[in-house]
């Protein structure tokens, strides 16, 4: 089974909101949709769930056109909303029934995620007498509500606090567990990080970058390179042509073009008898990825 | 299939709306109201009945005038025998001198008796009676029966003294019929010209408050599922086009219900009152007199009746069906723009300048059946107003009730009026597919059509 999203684009007037998108996902895991604010994530995700007519492109499940009213799919919107003044119970036995769930059905599901949830009390309360946290877990439960295949979850932990995130990323991680296919939009790359392996960025609603994480930061090698010694090592980096970036308490942090000027480095350290407190050189992270290919200009329209 | 899961929407839109406080209140308010002015309305006329008629006449074996003290000041010597023997009321004539005394005593007396005063001022006859008080038993309706009698009589016995020959009187008592009318209509009377007027008029207006307040009600529905960013989960399991039927179908029945609902708490408020309304006061009238024709304001207020019921002679089960027709249809109509209304705000601040346009719709179309109902005459505003989608719900009921128009007429306006709601509807599926995701300020129509091609 696979999600395949071929050249899609949309205009509003003259702004281009999605231009040529396409990416696939081809095996059940949690696939990472990035951009930032304004780049066309919201837009996307409306044309793949067919809600905004697209001016080009394809979506498809498996081969054929994606029909959202046939197959199983689970959203969270980035906007959340639920009916403020209707008891939250009632609105979830809606939700089910236009998904087409039988009563016996409904009430499983619910009873289930409103226990995993841990928002069993809340059941009889209107939307408004909830905290955001509480709304935000009743609309994650129904966006799981008829055991969906396709799950897109829009900014699904903005807002929520560390206990909360937690309960919410177990519960993202069970669903990919059980083969799931889910597209996750976050600002918080430490948790793309922690979840996805594929992604792709967006900017200004084209394609900046795109594929697996790991490759990607492969490709780029290790380039950031962090020291921290028990005397200050500038000369030596300027030996060994290196420019610092930052200090910081934690130590010296530098931007290396190859992985031998770190080597060069450590080598120069050790033949002056330097103590070396830590010496790190790793990949670049994705938040540094994310600015480095969206930094500088941001649009706030999506 | 674009209108799958409408019925799930309508069923929780329905639902939701009749459990709300607002609703429930309403409902019962308004309806208890309607129920209280149609039982005043049955009984209160009963109250200006029984003031000019004095009362009723009791029946012959318990008459309470047994005697009948007869000052008979004129030149014309009445004998009025006859006339009082069905009553077995005796007459015992008095000088005016006599009759101030016995004035007196009847003030406190056992006597089943009463006085009558014939007298003539400035050549016009003048009769005054004054019934005995005390225990006497007398009561005002069986003297002024009494009385009434004396003065048909008088009359009668008076037109043969002055010669007019005996096979004319009946003529010469009976009142002069004047009606004026169109040449090859039927003549209207006066009750029935105010019947034709009012009815329409708070015909109009009540079904106006029904279709346009629950056509906001659907726009403002639209806009919160708009604003509260709800939509977008729904259009995962449901087509905007299902959506938005489910949600105007609710809102129609549930203002249907409501309109039934306050209709039956009027007609139940009628049928409490009914054993002291005025249908069976006047039953009651007509059994007393004994078969024979009602008098005085006995007949006028019969009259009322047989006039209020020819006015609405064309209230059948038809007129019931044209009714509920124009009533869905009409809400249809406005509901399917109050719907686009709403899909065009982000924000529920905006919603009342989106609706601005429908409120000037409605207006209009409501003042457009409103002003010709106004005058009498039939008028060609009349005629454009009932075949006009925008007015023909608020005109075409009454004018069928009232028989201004035949069923083909109100079939037509109606069939006009259902190919206004699939126009409507055609441009709901077309816009509302397209802007109903959008965020952002207000849309105007131009964008909308423009977002829609």
């Amino acid at each position: 089974m696979a999600l395949v999203v071929e050249h899609l684009s949309k205009k509003f007037g003259d702004h281009v909101a999605v231009e040529d998108l396409s990416f696939e996902i081809s095996k059940p895991g949690i696939f990472a949709f990035l951009g930032t604010n304004g780049a066309g994530k919201s837009t996307s995700i409306r044309m793949i769930l067919n809600m905004l007519t697209r001016d080009s492109g394809t979506v498809t499940w498996n081969g054929e056109a994606l029909d959202v009213m046939k197959e199983k799919i689970g959203y969270l919107a980035e906007e959340r909303g639920l009916y403020p003044k209707y008891n939250i119970l009632e609105q979830m036995y809606y939700f089910c029934s236009i998904k087409g769930m039988s009563k016996k059905e409904a009430t499983a599901s619910i009873d289930y995620l409103f226990s995993r949830l841990k928002i069993d009390e809340y059941r009889k309360k209107k939307a408004d007498q909830l905290s955001k946290g509480n709304q935000q877990k009743v609309q994650l439960a129904a966006a799981l509500l008829n055991n969906p295949e396709i799950i897109i979850l829009d900014e699904p932990l903005s807002g929520l606090d560390p206990v909360n995130a937690d309960l919410f990323k177990s519960i993202i991680r069970e669903e990919r567990d059980r083969g799931k296919y889910i597209i996750m939009s976050s600002h918080q790359m430490e948790t793309i990080e922690e979840f996805c392996e594929d992604l792709v960025l967006l900017h200004r609603g084209k394609v900046v970058m795109q594929g697996n994480l790991n490759d990607i930061k492969r490709e780029r090698g290790r380039e950031n390179l962090t020291v921290k010694a028990d005397r200050p090592i500038g000369d030596i980096a300027e030996k060994c042509g290196l420019t610092l970036v930052e200090e910081t308490p934690n130590g010296s942090y530098f931007k290396v073009k190859s992985e031998q000027d770190a080597h060069n480095m450590l080598a120069e350290m050790m033949s002056q008898g330097v103590g070396v407190i830590k010496f790190d050189l790793s990949e670049p992270s994705l938040h540094e990825l994310f600015v480095e290919k969206c930094g500088g200009e941001v649009n706030n329209e999506d | 299939m674009k209108t799958k899961g409408w019925k799930e929407v309508l069923a929780f839109t329905f639902i939701q709306q009749v459990k709300t406080k607002s609703f429930i209140i309403s409902t019962i308010v308004i309806a208890l109201i309607v129920a209280l002015m149609a039982a005043t309305a049955n009984i209160l006329p009963t109250f200006f009945l029984d003031s000019s008629l004095s009362g009723e006449a009791s029946p012959l074996d318990s008459f309470t005038v047994r005697t009948l003290y007869l000052d008979n000041e004129t030149e014309y010597a009445f004998d009025f025998t006859e006339a009082l023997k069905p009553m077995a009321v005796t007459i015992k004539p008095v000088t005016a001198a006599e009759a101030d005394a016995k004035a007196k005593e009847l003030t406190d007396t056992a006597e089943q008796a009463m006085l009558t005063r014939i007298t003539v001022v400035d050549d016009m006859f003048s009769i005054d009676s004054q019934y005995a008080g005390g225990d006497s038993g007398v009561t005002k309706g069986d003297c002024d029966a009494v009385t009434q009698t004396v003065s048909g009589e008088m009359h009668a016995q008076f037109l043969l003294l002055s010669g007019l020959p005996q096979d004319k009187l009946a003529t010469a008592l009976s009142g002069v019929s004047v009606t004026v009318s169109c040449a090859g209509e039927e003549p209207e009377s006066m009750v029935s010209s105010v019947i034709k007027s009012v009815v329409p008029m708070l015909s109009s207006i009540v079904l106006f408050i029904f279709i346009f307040s629950y056509s906001q009600l659907v726009a403002q529905s639209v806009a919160i599922e708009k604003s509260s960013r709800i939509v977008e989960y729904l259009l995962t399991s449901i087509k905007p086009l299902a959506l938005i039927i489910g949600k105007v179908i609710a809102m129609c029945l549930v203002s249907l219900m409501q309109f039934i609902i306050i209709g039956l708490g009027g007609g139940l408020g009628f049928l409490i009152s009914m054993p002291f309304g005025i249908f069976t006061k006047i039953d009651k009238l007509v059994e007393a007199a004994g078969g024979a024709a009602l008098t005085g304001n006995g007949l006028e207020a019969q009259g009322i009746l047989g006039d209020i019921t020819k006015a609405f002679s064309n209230v059948d089960a038809m007129a019931l069906v044209i009714m509920i027709l124009t009533f869905v249809f009409g809400f249809l109509l406005f509901a399917g723009m109050a719907g686009i209304a709403g899909a065009s705000v982000s924000k529920m601040e905006d919603l009342a300048s989106a609706i601005q346009p429908l409120s000037i719709i409605g207006v209009l179309g409501f003042y457009l059946a409103y002003f010709p109902q106004v005058t009498p005459e039939e008028n060609s505003m009349a005629v454009v107003a009932r075949y006009v989608p925008i007015s023909s719900p608020f005109i075409l009921p009454s004018d069928y009730m009232l028989g201004k128009i035949g069923l083909p007429e109100a079939l037509l306006s109606i069939a006009i009026l259902i190919a206004a709601d699939i126009g409507i509807m055609v441009l709901v599926a077309k816009v509302y597919e397209n802007i109903i995701v959008h965020t952002g300020s207000r849309l105007k129509l131009g964008d909308m059509l423009k977002m829609s091609k």
